[in-house]
């Protein structure tokens, strides 16, 4: 074997850097991302109360709220802002991400961003309306 | 008297050292030069020992990318008076090192090579049959994800590839896409079993930070999306839809 094809054969010692549970404090970027990633555990959170309440109130343990748990509140308002946030950054990707056909264009991204902010203020309405409905009229 | 900058580079020599250390040189400044023009000024005349790459000088090779302030970067791009009370100069995150500057690539070629990076066609078409015609809308719709030059700052941006060596990355799934979109191509179907395994685009949590990084304006992290929404959507049309469609 020739002094080039010994060196060749040996094995590569290499060095890894180890990324470390604090990658995400390194940069702005990162660290938004991760407390992007966090506000799902307020969701979930509120959520998980939700699904309790449907419970109690099929149980007939239902209490409405009196409207003054401030805390409860507040919890609620941060919730409905960390959801609208990622609504609005999801839909606001829509049109880059959907792709709609047409002839050896695609549909203008614009166009697919308007149909999906509009589907969300319809869907809110009327998921709003549903509820005002039961909370007055069956409760 | 002439002005100087401080630039730290982490050495590295496989035979004599177990981690990276760092070692400051004092280059001299000049306002024309970029971050690659003090790497060879130190090779060429304070430090011969200095390993890194670099070919082409002028942001097409690809071959230059380094972290400079943490941050991956073209060298040859990259302009020295941004830097100018110093700056510290890595090889690439997330890639092993190889020597000083120098990582190892294998890693990114062969995922490269997985995506099956070319025109595949269930039947070519003899010579004379002529070429295969695009319009411009045609090529627009791939003209983005065409201009990667397998640089891997994406890769070295990228946490998750960092976490889980085993994502394919933005820059092979950006390229996959590429040739998904090109109307020449037949070859979506071979290039999704990669790409929709558990290692492809589903690894992807949209950090963004690739997007962020590419110095020739690609958006892998959208690429990666749309790859994410024609899975989801050829899976329900072909699979549940029309469960029968294509058994013929």
């Amino acid at each position: 074997m020739s002094d080039a094809a010994e060196i060749e054969s040996r094995p590569v010692r290499t060095y890894r850097r180890p990324l470390g549970n604090d990658w995400w404090l390194r940069r702005w970027s990162y660290f938004l991302y991760m407390v992007r990633e966090s506000t799902v555990i307020f969701m979930v959170a509120w959520l998980v109360w939700f699904i309790f309440q449907v419970a109690a109130l099929k149980l007939g343990r239902y209490e409405p709220p009196t409207g003054e748990d401030y805390a409860f509140i507040a919890f609620s308002v941060v919730c409905l802002f960390f959801t609208l946030w990622h609504a609005v950054t999801f839909l606001n990707l829509s049109g880059l991400i959907l792709r709609v056909p047409i002839g050896d264009r695609y549909l203008p991204a614009a166009a697919i961003k308007a149909v999906a902010f509009g589907g969300l203020l319809f869907v809110t309405i009327v998921g709003c309306a549903i509820m005002i409905y039961i909370g007055y009229v069956k409760l | 008297m002439p002005e100087f900058v401080d630039v730290t580079i982490q050495r590295y020599n496989p035979e004599t050292d177990d981690k990276p250390h760092y070692q400051t040189y004092q280059v001299p400044y000049r306002e024309d030069w970029v971050v690659l023009d003090a790497i060879l000024h130190i090779k060429d005349n304070l430090d011969a020992t200095l390993s890194y790459r670099w070919s082409c000088r002028m942001g097409i090779c690809g071959s230059c990318g380094m972290n400079v302030d943490g941050y991956p970067k073209l060298t040859c791009s990259t302009h020295l008076r941004e830097y100018r009370q110093g700056l510290t100069i890595e090889p690439l995150s997330n890639f092993p090192v190889i020597r000083d500057l120098v990582v190892d690539i294998e890693d990114f070629m062969a995922k490269l090579k997985s995506v099956k990076p070319w025109i595949i066609r269930e039947l070519e078409q003899p010579l004379g049959a002529g070429e295969y015609r695009q319009s411009n809308n045609q090529i627009d719709n791939f003209r983005q994800f065409s201009q990667c030059i397998n640089c891997m700052l994406c890769y070295a941006a990228c946490p998750v590839y960092g976490m889980e060596n085993e994502f394919l990355g933005p820059a092979a799934i950006a390229l996959a896409r590429r040739y998904n979109l090109d109307s020449r191509d037949e070859g979506s179907e071979e290039r999704v079993k990669v790409l929709a395994a558990s290692e492809g685009i589903w690894e992807c949590s949209f950090v963004g930070e690739c997007s962020a990084a590419c110095p020739k304006g690609v958006d892998p992290a959208k690429a990666i999306q749309q790859t994410k929404f024609d899975t989801v959507n050829g899976f329900v049309m072909g699979a549940m839809l029309m469960p029968f469609g294509k058994r013929t």
